[in-house]
Formats: C-alpha cells, sequence, structure tokens
C-alpha cells in the first residue's frame, strides 16, 4: 500500500472568524469623557434642576453600559441623546413641569426686557419655547446635528424637525426685536 | 423653492442662515437684500439666534459615569494557578522521564517504560515491516475487526499504544529524521490510516486528552486520537517542513484522519 501524499493545511480551521464591531470598557470610558459634558448641558437647558439633569444623564449612560453589546460605538452619541431626551420628557411628564402646548407666551418678552445682554437675552428667549423647538434648536447649534439626525432623536420627521427650528428661529428672532423695542 | 418676496423672506432668512440653500438660492436673497436694504438688520437678528453653549457648564461628578474592569473572582485565579502547575508538572515529569530513555534508533525508544505490553510493540511491528515488500502490515485483526472491543481490551492487549507513544516522542525528540526512520514513518502512517479507516468514531466512547478533541464536533475515543497524532506528525515529516508546530499539525491530523475515514467509509 503506497502512502498518502494528500496532506493539506486544514483551511476550514484557519477561516476567519465574523468579527462584530462592539462597545468595548475603553469605547464606553471615551463616551463618558467625550460625552458627559454635552449631554448635562443639553438635558439641565431645559428642565433647568441640575439633580434632575444629573440623574437623567447618569441613567443614560447606565442605560448605554447595559446596552453596550447592541449600540454600535459611532452611534453612542446619538443614542445618548435620544435615551436621555425621551427619559427626561418621561420624567417631566410624571411630574407635571414641562408645558407641550406650542404656544407662544404673550408677554415673555417683555419679562427681563430691561436686562441686556444679547446671550441672556437668547437664554430667556430660550426659555420661552415650546420643549420639543427648544430641543431641536439645541441640538442643531449646539452638537450640530442636521434635521435627519435630530428627527432620530426626538423621534420626529425630517420635515417635522425642519418646522420646528424655523418656528423656533422665529421665535427668538421676534423676542430680540422686542426687546430693542422695548430698549 | 419659490422666488423670494416681502410676503415669504422670512422663511428664506431663516434657511439662508441654517445653510439649507443652494448657491442659486443663495444669490437670490442676497440680491433681494441689495434692493431692501432695510431687512438687512432683520437677517442679522437671525443669524444672532444661533446659540452657543456655555462652555463652564460641566457634569459635576463624572467619576460616577465610568466603569471598572470586572474583578476576577479568587476562586477562578485559584482555579487556573492549580492548573497551570499541574501542566507544569506534566511537563517537567514528560521531559524527565524522556530523558531517562536510551536515544538510539531502535524501537524500544519510544516505547514508554510504563508500557505494561509483554508482547513486541506495534512500532516494531512496522518498523520491521516497512523493511519488508507490504510495509502496511496489519498489527492486530482484533483491532480492524471491531475497534469498540479493542478500547475495551487495549490496557490487556496494547498493541496500538506504543504507535502513539511513537507520535509523541518522535516530534520533540528528533529534528531531522534519518532515512530509515521516515521509512519507518511511512509505514506506521500506513497503518494509522488503515486504523482511521475502520475506525466508528461517531459510536466511540468519549475519551478527550486534549483540547482539540475536546472540541472537535465529533467524538474521538483515546485510540483515536492517538491515530491523529500520528498522522499529523508524519504528515509534516512528509511535507518535509522542520518547524514542527504540535498544535497546527495536530489540527492537520486531526483534518487528515477526518477526511480519510470519511473516504474510505464511502
Amino acid at each position: 500500500m503506497q502512502p498518502k501524499k494528500n496532506f493539506t493545511l486544514p483551511v476550514t480551521f484557519c477561516q476567519a472568524q465574523t468579527i462584530y464591531i462592539q462597545m468595548t470598557l475603553e469605547n464606553y470610558q471615551q463616551c463618558v469623557s467625550q460625552y458627559a459634558d454635552f449631554l448635562y448641558r443639553f438635558i439641565l437647558k431645559q428642565c433647568r434642576h441640575e439633580e434632575d439633569a444629573r440623574d437623567v444623564v447618569q441613567n443614560a449612560f447606565e442605560i448605554l453600559w447595559n446596552k453596550k453589546e447592541e449600540v454600535e460605538v459611532e452611534k453612542a452619541k446619538a443614542f445618548l441623546f435620544k435615551v436621555a431626551y425621551s427619559n427626561m420628557v418621561d420624567q417631566h411628564r410624571k411630574i407635571k413641569k414641562m408645558s407641550y402646548v406650542e404656544s407662544f407666551p404673550a408677554n415673555a418678552a417683555v419679562t427681563g426686557a430691561k436686562k441686556t445682554g444679547l446671550k441672556e437675552a437668547l437664554e430667556r428667549a430660550l426659555e420661552t419655547l415650546p420643549a420639543i423647538q427648544k430641543a431641536a434648536v439645541l441640538l442643531r447649534d449646539y452638537e450640530g446635528y442636521d434635521y435627519q439626525e435630530i428627527g432620530g432623536i426626538l423621534n420626529l420627521s425630517e420635515s417635522q424637525v425642519k418646522v420646528y427650528i424655523h418656528r423656533a428661529r422665529l421665535a427668538l428672532k421676534n423676542y430680540l426685536v422686542s426687546i430693542e423695542n422695548v430698549i | 423653492m419659490n422666488q423670494i418676496d416681502l410676503t415669504n423672506y422670512e422663511e428664506f432668512f431663516i434657511s439662508y442662515m441654517e445653510n439649507e440653500l443652494n448657491e442659486s438660492e443663495r444669490l437670490m436673497v442676497e440680491t433681494f437684500i441689495e434692493k431692501h436694504p432695510e431687512l438687512k438688520q432683520e437677517l442679522a437678528l437671525f443669524e444672532m439666534t444661533k446659540l452657543t453653549p456655555d462652555e463652564s457648564i460641566a457634569f459635576p461628578n463624572p467619576e460616577i459615569l465610568y466603569r471598572k474592569k470586572a474583578l476576577v473572582p479568587f476562586a477562578t485565579i485559584l482555579r487556573f494557578a492549580v492548573a497551570a502547575a499541574v501542566l507544569a508538572l506534566i511537563i517537567t515529569s514528560f521531559f524527565y522521564f524522556q530523558n531517562q530513555t536510551p536515544t538510539n534508533e531502535n524501537t524500544t525508544a519510544f516505547t514508554p517504560t510504563a508500557t505494561q505490553t509483554p508482547t513486541p510493540t506495534a512500532a516494531e511491528k512496522t518498523s520491521s515491516s516497512s523493511n519488508s515488500a507490504t510495509p502496511a502490515a496489519t498489527p492486530t485483526p482484533a483491532l480492524k475487526n471491531d475497534l469498540i472491543a479493542a478500547t475495551k481490551t487495549a490496557t490487556a492487549n496494547a498493541t496500538p499504544e506504543p504507535i502513539a507513544v511513537v507520535a509523541l516522542a518522535q516530534p520533540t525528540a528528533i529534528t531531522a529524521p534519518p532515512a530509515a526512520l521516515k521509512e519507518k514513518t511511512l509505514a506506521s502512517m500506513n497503518w494509522a490510516v488503515d486504523q482511521a479507516a475502520g475506525l466508528p468514531f461517531e459510536k466511540l466512547p468519549t475519551t478527550s486528552s486534549s483540547t482539540l478533541v475536546a472540541a472537535a464536533p465529533i467524538k474521538i475515543n483515546k485510540q483515536g486520537q492517538e491515530v491523529i497524532k500520528l498522522i499529523s506528525w508524519a504528515g509534516n515529516k512528509l511535507w518535509g517542513d522542520d518547524d514542527y508546530n504540535p498544535d497546527i499539525h495536530l489540527q492537520a491530523g486531526f483534518f487528515e484522519f477526518k477526511h480519510i475515514t470519511n473516504h474510505k467509509s464511502k
């Protein structure tokens, strides 16, 4: 009997396995160092309560950690904003701190109009906006998200986001005009 | 988009400052402002509505958000430490006993001192048969006929065991086998292939002696494992590869074993 010469390397054994890009501990720590402040500012601007904002941010990171196997690294920031925003809305719905009626307070421009400084005036103008407009414009200006990304975070369509942002800009501009008139 | 006029200019101004307009639309807005300079101030006001984040606001205590690496329980560390110690002991004793055996080319060199076989070893048989016209002589007919029965009486007969010892001892003991040894190897491999061909390994009892065999999708008994090792080593020698990697060639042996047995069974 002749010796067998058909020895081949086990290719199947060496075949590369599919690699899933999962969030590692290092990725998560980077998210904390990069996004915690942004997220906190975004939430604090809306709920105006430091302790609540802190809880919301902490909760968002807790959820990110628990779902780190499902969340892609590149989408972690948007995930955090989405989770934090919806958490904040839920919280404030419970305690009825926020009004979701899209109406512009009639005398909002007059209150505090005596104070000067554009930044302060804009801060006050922002307080007069409906919550959803405020969130949209904050994501736009603070984070530089486009309409589609904002829609993803706030659960809105792209065109809805555009409408809200346009209304917000108009309201903010009108507020500034009213201050000028008063001054 | 429509043409800009005094009824819709605000919408255009917002789109302008939001960077939503294309080149021609931007030009249209700029031309409109030139025609209506009183509205220039209004566009400036829209530009002023852009918010800037207050960098001084930061999350108060970020340390609570960071995570630490999960600590490995002490019991787990202890288990690994014990496993490492046992492994070290086995390796040390292997080299120790190997040094105790004679190093000449006689087949007894590859027979363990603890082997309880009263009969001539299979390696000897294959060695002698390699010099004859029929190199693939069968060591025991019992093994060919019924492997499970042979497994049960393996300790008594111990015919395949010396082959196994040859397979285990050779790769580390010899780097460049002489021609006579190569012939013996070919003969041994022929025998191993014959044996492997008759192995109904799906039905064999589980006896895992290495991680590869333990992780294998099929169950291979001790004897089958030794055949795999032999094929891997012999295959390595046939390739003429001087750098013997036990892990890679053990895997190769496993696949060849599967291939050969599948082929023969068809």
